[in-house]
């Protein structure tokens, strides 16, 4: 080998090791096996146990929908929105469903124009964890929760989040709604078990 | 289900009542000619002089241009009737769709509590829960039904106002004729019959051709075919957006249509480019499963290898990772708001671009370019941060605006879409993106190497004057541009900013290895737009493989990466300590955080800071020591030995 391209082939894993050490990639490298780690059912079997994603709207829209009517009865003027939840987008979803066919993840959004009074936040918490607690959601994380600003977190079982959170407007977030797949998905899935 | 009535009208007969406008209109565009010929031959023969033959010229000029302004007129007619023809099949598709999902929810719901335990305690509760389901999700259909049902009736409200008016221009009162009618008053208001020996032939012609054409199954398809739109993959981006915003709607279709590499052409509108990529992924797929066959087939039974064997393998492994990518396009593709507005296979690995938002009409848009290894088969993950981003940047826009603005757009979650509308984020993998496999090291294709980050850069150039000549074009303003990359795609984008005309408002660079810049004065961007962000000991900027570290760049605004506290909620903002884009781009981090800043140009919200990492301050302290070692690059210290080993090799 000449000491030229000796040269080209040390600067090519120098750089090669100066950027691979600390990875930039965009995910190449990512699993492609799609069994669930640790797990003995597969991702395609947990994700039938699940609802289909249209339930899974149908139902966020409805947690959505209540803790907006239980914040709209603490701060009825705070110019809540009339209309159902909005979607406000959609991805495929993480390991170990990545690999699951008509699997996605999506947010729902919904809210108000003006602020519920900071002396209120509080029960607004209350409120809302009172509301999800029933729809299965165990854990609450207060971000903060001060005057002029407020958000709080509401935990559930498939991953799912939502989150309240308040400055000059209020806002209701399904942040993430955890993995579901598509009814059709589920329908090819099952027939083809 | 009274809620999912599809509107009045048939596609079909709007279709046919295109088709025959535009027979009409191309009829009147013949007498035009015709009239404009003959006139012109019997005045050619020099024998027909004095004032006779001036009024006849002057007549016939006026006949000739009234002829060809009615045909334009009917021309348009024939394009509005066409696109209302389209949403009307939209519209009545969107319709059916949403009673078959209503008609599945209520159908699963009595499924679900045909399966309860009606001794259960919780039966009520969850009876109760199912069909409370089943009824928003109902009404949810039923309103998405009724909303495509009001904005084709506003369609259709619009277009038949455009009608009335153009059918008015090229005959008034034409608006309340038959088309028969309006073709008969074209004709005596031209005339012809005036000039006999003139038009004889040719009126006769006209009438038969209009009974054939009443047929509502010949017209469009055939116009369609026969529209001469090839050859046109090749242009330049100006001259791609010149040329596009030249044809009709109809012309555009039968382009895409005929010729599907319009996908990829800089310039085209990107809705087209969406449309003909999509139309492709399944044409792709079934080459390369053909291909793959093919190879398979050659195989020797048995564990022999024969020659060739090796060469064969690779290529299969190839198409296998292009047939992966075309699957995560397609996957993409079916997510909400996603546009395919790049594919190419034609490379040794799959390239794309996808689009998040309407880069047509979005006010703010940022193309991303990712770096090392990236693939399209792995584009989720940057897509992820696309996603994000865009969600970021629309939020920053709904919290800049008052309660009352909020309230003027019908509430907070319709502000939010306003301003989701605005926002468009993209990710360019429309290059050859080094990989680590030891062919990849030693060749041009190396990340060592700057020759594919200098092509690249020439395509991304390209694909940024396409974004900026398009809307100049277009019927939208151009967009404000930020253009993004990471680590080695931070080079490929430095190449493209050397390039004029892009259209490029801010660049944002992160952990670069160089940008193909001594100074922010060689990139094409205005001044102070130049960011960048660095977190604390990431190696990659160190290495300064091309081009000077831009943590010490002149020009360049540095950008805080550390834990910070966003200045507009007072919350508290994670710093970046890994590589990764991800970790500069995710939720509640300062980079995160000044990302979404710069996407929809809120700059002066933005955390500035000092991205000198410890390994800067360590070569400041190795140059202070060392003066020798000034201009040598330094890649940390156990790089810096073997790089100083480079020097007794010799060139």
């Amino acid at each position: 080998m000449s000491a030229e391209r000796l040269r080209a082939a040390c600067a090519a894993a120098l750089a090669a090791l100066a950027l691979a050490a600390s990875g930039c990639s965009n995910g190449s490298g990512s699993s492609d096996d799609s069994s669930a780690k640790g797990d003995d059912v597969s991702p395609t079997e947990q994700l039938l146990a699940r609802p289909s994603s249209e339930q899974a709207a149908t139902m966020y829209q409805g947690q959505l929908v209540r803790v907006r009517d239980a914040l709209k009865k603490l701060a009825p003027d705070a110019d809540w929105d009339d209309t159902p939840p909005i979607k406000t987008g959609g991805s495929l979803c993480r390991d170990p469903f990545g690999d699951v066919d008509g699997a996605q993840v999506f947010g729902l959004f919904t809210g108000g124009g003006g602020a519920i009074p900071d002396e209120d936040w509080d029960q607004a918490i209350k409120t809302t964890a009172a509301v999800l607690e029933r729809e299965g959601y165990d854990r609450v994380h207060v971000t903060v929760n001060k005057p002029g600003l407020h958000e709080a977190s509401f935990y559930g079982e498939y991953g799912n989040v939502v989150t309240i959170s308040g400055q000059r407007s209020t806002s209701i977030d399904l942040a993430d709604s955890g993995c579901f797949m598509s009814a059709e998905a589920q329908a090819a899935a099952r027939s083809g078990q | 289900m009274a809620e999912f009535v599809p509107p009045d009208g048939d596609p079909g007969l709007l279709r046919a009542a295109a088709g025959n406008f535009r027979s009409i209109a191309a009829h009147f565009d013949q007498q035009a000619t015709t009239i404009r010929t003959q006139a012109q031959t019997a005045l050619d023969t020099g024998e027909w002089k004095g004032g006779h033959s001036l009024r006849f010229r002057a007549g016939a000029d006026g006949v000739t241009a009234q002829a060809a302004d009615a045909a334009t007129s009917l021309g348009s007619v024939a394009e509005t009737l066409t696109v209302l023809a389209v949403n009307l099949q939209t519209t009545i598709e969107e319709v059916e769709k949403c009673k078959r999902m209503a008609e599945h929810a209520e159908a699963e719901a009595r499924h679900d509590v045909s399966r309860l335990d009606p001794d259960s305690p919780t039966f009520e509760t969850a009876r109760g829960a199912t069909l409370n389901w089943a009824d928003i999700a109902y009404w949810n259909y039923a309103g998405q039904a009724e909303k495509a049902k009001t904005r084709y009736e506003q369609q259709a409200r619009a277009a038949a106002s455009s009608i009335d008016a153009l059918t008015d221009r090229a005959v008034p009162g034409g608006s309340g004729l038959s088309l028969n009618q309006i073709a008969a008053a074209v004709d005596a208001s031209t005339g012809l019959d005036d000039f006999a020996g003139v038009d004889a032939l040719s009126e006769a012609q006209a009438w038969a051709a209009l009974e054939s054409w009443t047929d509502p199954d010949s017209g469009l398809g055939t116009l369609l075919d026969g529209l001469n739109v090839y050859g046109a993959t090749s242009m330049a981006p100006s001259a791609a957006a010149q040329w596009w915003s030249t044809l009709t709607p109809l012309q555009q279709m039968a382009a895409i249509r005929t010729n599907p590499e319009l996908g990829n052409l800089d310039g085209v509108a990107y809705w087209a480019r969406d449309l003909a990529n999509r139309s492709q992924i399944g044409v792709y797929r079934h080459q390369l499963e053909q291909q793959l066959a093919a190879l398979r087939a050659l195989r020797p039974d048995g564990p022999t290898r024969d020659v060739g064997s090796a060469d064969r393998e690779q290529q299969m492994r190839l198409i296998e990772d292009k047939l992966k990518s075309l699957k995560e396009v397609a996957r993409l593709a079916e997510q909400p708001d996603h546009h395919v507005v790049g594919l190419d296979l034609s490379h040794e690995r799959a390239q794309a671009i996808i689009a998040q938002g309407d880069l047509d009409s979005a006010r703010y848009t940022s193309v991303f370019t990712p770096g090392l290894t990236s693939t399209v088969q792995g584009m989720q993950d940057n897509d992820d941060d696309m996603r994000s981003l865009r969600d970021r940047g629309a939020r920053n826009l709904v919290d800049a605006m008052s309660a009352a603005q909020i309230h003027a757009a019908g509430g907070k979650a319709q502000a939010y879409l306003q301003a989701q509308r605005q926002v468009a984020t993209v990710t360019w993998l429309d290059y050859q993106a080094p990989q680590l496999s030891s062919d990849s090291m030693l060749s041009t294709n190396s990340v060592a190497s700057s020759h594919t980050a200098k092509e690249g850069g020439a395509a991304l150039a390209d694909f940024y004057r396409g974004l900026h000549q398009s809307r100049t074009h277009g019927v939208h303003d151009d967009p404000h541009v930020l253009a993004m990359a990471h680590s080695y795609g931070t080079t490929v984008q430095g190449y493209a900013a050397r390039h004029h005309g892009t259209g490029i408002d801010t660049a944002y660079f992160s952990e670069s290895p160089g940008m193909a810049a001594d100074s922010a004065d060689d990139l094409v961007v205005p001044h102070g737009q130049v960011f960048y962000s660095e977190g604390d000991n990431d190696q990659v900027a160190d290495a300064r493989q091309f081009g000077i570290d831009p943590s010490e760049m002149p020009g360049v605004k540095h950008l805080e990466t550390r834990a910070a506290t966003d200045p507009t909620t007072g919350l508290p903002l994670a710093g970046v300590t890994k590589h990764p884009f991800a970790a500069y781009a995710a939720d509640h981090t300062t980079s995160g955080y000044n990302q979404a800043k710069l996407l929809v140009d809120q700059q002066e919200d933005l955390i500035y800071g000092n991205d000198t990492d410890t390994l800067d301050d360590l070569r400041l302290r190795d140059r202070l020591d060392n003066p020798l070692t000034v201009g040598i690059p330094y890649v940390g210290p156990g790089l810096y030995a073997l790089n100083k080993g480079f020097e007794a090799l010799g060139d």
